[in-house]
């Protein structure tokens, strides 16, 4: 078995992507010249449409990707570990993080130096910009099962609950990534990097395409729709509440845990199919007594604009629940669930249909962060046993994963984890 | 009967008379909407009906009763049969009780969802209790027959059987407005295609045929008793949907006997043409009950 070192892997290259289309063309009259240099490959036309040149630091407190706003494309990744040798991991998640930190810079992985071997940079996003790209990555129970001598003492796999159908190909995972990016083909050049890079030592379990974020972070970003029809993402946590993500979130740096999940969280990933023939069969005030909330405002089906505060007991003429007992924001809110919540950052997803029925396979690539997995327990507790809005849908994976803390400028996702 | 079976039936009856007497005081609909969300379909306004509307009406309210009323009914007469035949240890007899009761129960499963959330201890599929609560109802049934569970079979029909005549009569007063009624019909259709063809219902028969066949033969009723007032109402609309209804009964019988056709004897290309009659007759379905909202108002003791 080769073993896996870190100097296989670049360093940072400080190229930017952008940069190195001037550098490019510059290198092609190199290449002309007789002069071995770096290959480019030509721009990508994007249509006219300017993607988002946003840049959000991959270094810090926290990892980004979490109370980031959310950009509008997602790919996730899990991984199996199939190394049996820590060293291996470790090396191969410092190289992780090094790619990463370029990537989300809008720099391209490496220097390709020699045209006879592959380029380093599988170079499907030179040209573009950063994008607004993150990439979180997370840690699953089973890698922890694993020989490594490494723990996460809170991070149970999560319960089965009444109503799924779980593909197991689908779910779990020892490794996660998250990429989320304001254009999609910057977030597959990120996974597809990494999976690259970690031939040998780990494998592609599953990976999801999403699209249409369905969540917001801040109070200036619009609320977006999911493809239900509906304003999802309102009573979602802001980071303009740091009390909130203390309490809720980010895991305190005292915590007993093991370092690295300091200032970090735990991730659940749930693919939510829906059944979107059926759903958008159903009346206008059926869609509104599952969801509790109007379709055009968003507004609680007690109040008349969108930030009105749901009134969980307000009733009607004939003395009902004008949010109805099922519908699926009172049984989600913190009023039915001792006060719990969690940080949801979930994206849509259509992929093709289903062969039996003929029907979109379509849904919510659900996505949340907590403290404590449990926080999540308790919501989907509550949902699976009554939720109205089960009629029209049905989980189809699962998966939790351990989010370690952000890291400092210098330090390394491999090193962070073996350190503690 | 042990501390589990004990357990068993005290949560079935309790959800179930539950449901039962919030049933009994049913108006079922949530008041309308104040939403401004803008819809091409340009729905009828019913502010005084016509005498015929108002007779076709109440004819279909009473038809949606008889059909609920029969259908709980049948399900209180298969599941005391099932109980004896698993007394006397009568499998054959059973299963094809476990069948009829199964077929009842389809029929009025939408009636009892509309007053309260799932009544996952009538017809909860063993994978959908949650690990603290032990399975009962039909599918425990189901288990206890196709299974490896058979020891318990006499107490879960114990269990079964004692809650069908609390049904029957729970059941007598349901009275539900043309809206309300076809609004179940399409919750109904979305139901076979959600939790019976793209996820089975009978994890243990496979025969999956017999929720499809009540519950479309529930919604087939439901379609009859709405035409008279569906006629007066958009009758181009009622035409269409009753051709539908017949597309998905013709579509259904060609799959083959319900009592011994199992999934797998079905091919895809079946099941989808099945779903896709379904898929349209539900759209059309939908439209019709936006148009017969407004007529009734669901209180009157049909
Ligand atoms: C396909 C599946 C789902 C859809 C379409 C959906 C959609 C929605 C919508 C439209 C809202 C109202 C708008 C808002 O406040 O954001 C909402 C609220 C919420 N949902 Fe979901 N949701 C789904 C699954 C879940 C799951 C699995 C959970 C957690 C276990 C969850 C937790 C919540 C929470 C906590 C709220 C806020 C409730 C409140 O406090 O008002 N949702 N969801």
């Amino acid at each position: 078995m080769t073993s896996y070192s870190e100097d296989s892997f670049p360093k940072e290259s400080h190229f930017s992507r952008r940069g190195l289309l001037v550098g490019g063309g510059l290198a092609s009259i190199g290449v002309a010249l007789g002069i071995g240099t770096t290959r480019d490959l030509s721009p990508d036309n994007r249509n006219g449409v300017p993607p988002s040149e946003s840049l959000i630091p991959f270094f810090g407190t926290h990892q980004a990707g979490i109370a980031t706003p959310p950009q509008n494309h997602l790919l996730f990744g899990a991984f199996d570990v199939t190394t049996s040798r820590g060293d291996d991991l470790r090396a191969m998640l410092n190289a992780w993080s090094q790619a990463a930190a370029a990537m989300t810079a809008g720099q391209v992985v490496g220097t390709t130096t020699n045209t006879y071997a592959p380029p380093v940079d599988t170079g499907e996003a030179r040209g573009l910009p950063a994008a607004g790209l993150t990439i979180t990555i997370g840690y699953g129970p089973g890698l922890f099962t694993k020989d490594f001598g490494l723990t996460a003492p809170r991070l149970q796999p999560l319960p089965n609950f009444p109503g799924d159908n779980l593909t197991e190909n689908e779910s779990y995972g020892d490794i996660a990534i998250q990429c989320c990016a304001d254009d999609p083909q910057v977030a597959f050049h990120a996974l597809h990097m990494l999976a690259r890079m970690g031939l040998g030592v780990v494998q592609l379990r599953y990976s999801q395409l999403g699209f249409g974020r369905t969540s917001v972070t801040t109070a200036s970003q619009d609320v977006p729709r999911n493809l239900l029809g509906f304003k999802d993402g309102i009573e979602n946590l802001r980071t303009n509440s740091a009390r909130d993500y203390a309490r809720f979130v980010w895991i305190d740096p005292h915590a007993s845990t093991p370092r690295w999940q300091h200032h970090g969280t735990t991730m659940v990933v749930r693919k939510i199919r829906t059944h979107i023939e059926s759903w958008s069969s159903s009346s206008l005030d059926t869609q509104e007594a599952v969801i509790g909330r109007f379709k055009d405002s968003g507004a609680p089906l007690s109040g008349s604009k969108m930030d009105d505060a749901p009134d969980f007991s307000a009733v009607d003429q004939y003395n009902n629940y004008v949010i109805p007992s099922s519908s699926h924001v009172r049984l989600a809110s913190q009023h039915s669930n001792g006060g719990m919540t969690i940080l949801r950052r979930g994206y849509g997803y259509s992929e093709g249909i289903s062969p039996q029925s003929g029907e979109m396979l379509c849904g919510l690539y659900f996505i949340c962060f907590q403290k404590d997995p449990h926080q999540f327990v308790t919501v989907q507790n509550s949902l699976s046993l009554a939720d109205a809005l089960n009629d029209y849908i049905e989980h189809v994976s699962s998966a939790v994963f351990a989010i370690p803390g952000g890291l400092a400028k210098g330090d390394a996702w491999g090193d962070q984890l073996f350190r503690s | 009967m042990g501390p589990r079976k004990n357990l068993r039936v005290r949560v079935v009856v309790l959800v179930v008379g539950c449901s039962l007497i919030l049933s009994a005081c049913t108006n079922t609909r949530n008041a309308p909407s104040l939403t401004n969300y803008s819809s091409t379909v340009d729905y009828g306004h019913v502010t005084s009906p016509s005498p015929a509307e108002q007779r076709a009406t109440l004819a279909g309210t009473r038809a949606y009763r008889t059909l609920i009323v029969t259908s709980a009914q049948k399900f209180a007469a298969a599941s005391s049969a099932l109980l004896v035949a698993a007394q006397r240890g009568d499998r054959t007899a059973a299963k094809s009780d476990y069948l009829r009761a199964q077929e009842g129960f389809d029929a009025i499963r939408a009636q009892l969802n509309a007053v309260t959330p799932q009544p996952l201890s009538m017809d909860g599929r063993i994978s959908d209790f949650p690990h603290w609560m032990p399975p009962a109802g039909l599918h425990a049934i189901e288990e206890d027959l196709w299974g490896t569970t058979g020891s318990r079979l006499v107490a879960d029909a114990h269990a079964l059987a004692s809650i069908g005549a609390i049904m029957v009569f729970g059941l007598e007063r349901s009275i539900a407005t043309p809206n309300e009624y076809l609004t179940n019909a399409v919750r109904m259709l979305s139901w076979c295609i959600a939790q019976v063809i793209d996820d089975p219902q009978e994890q243990f028969s496979h025969l999956d045929l017999i929720d499809l066949t009540g519950t479309l033969g529930a919604v087939s009723a439901i379609v009859a008793g709405t035409v008279e007032l569906g006629n007066l109402v958009n009758p181009h609309l009622t035409r269409t949907v009753v051709a539908d209804m017949t597309q998905v009964q013709v579509t259904l019988r060609s799959l083959g006997n319900p009592a011994v056709t199992t999934d797998s004897q079905i091919s895809n290309a079946q099941w989808r043409a099945l779903v896709s009659a379904i898929d349209t007759l539900q759209s059309h379905l939908s439209e019709l009950a936006g148009w017969l909202w407004g007529f009734g108002t669901g209180r009157t003791y049909a």
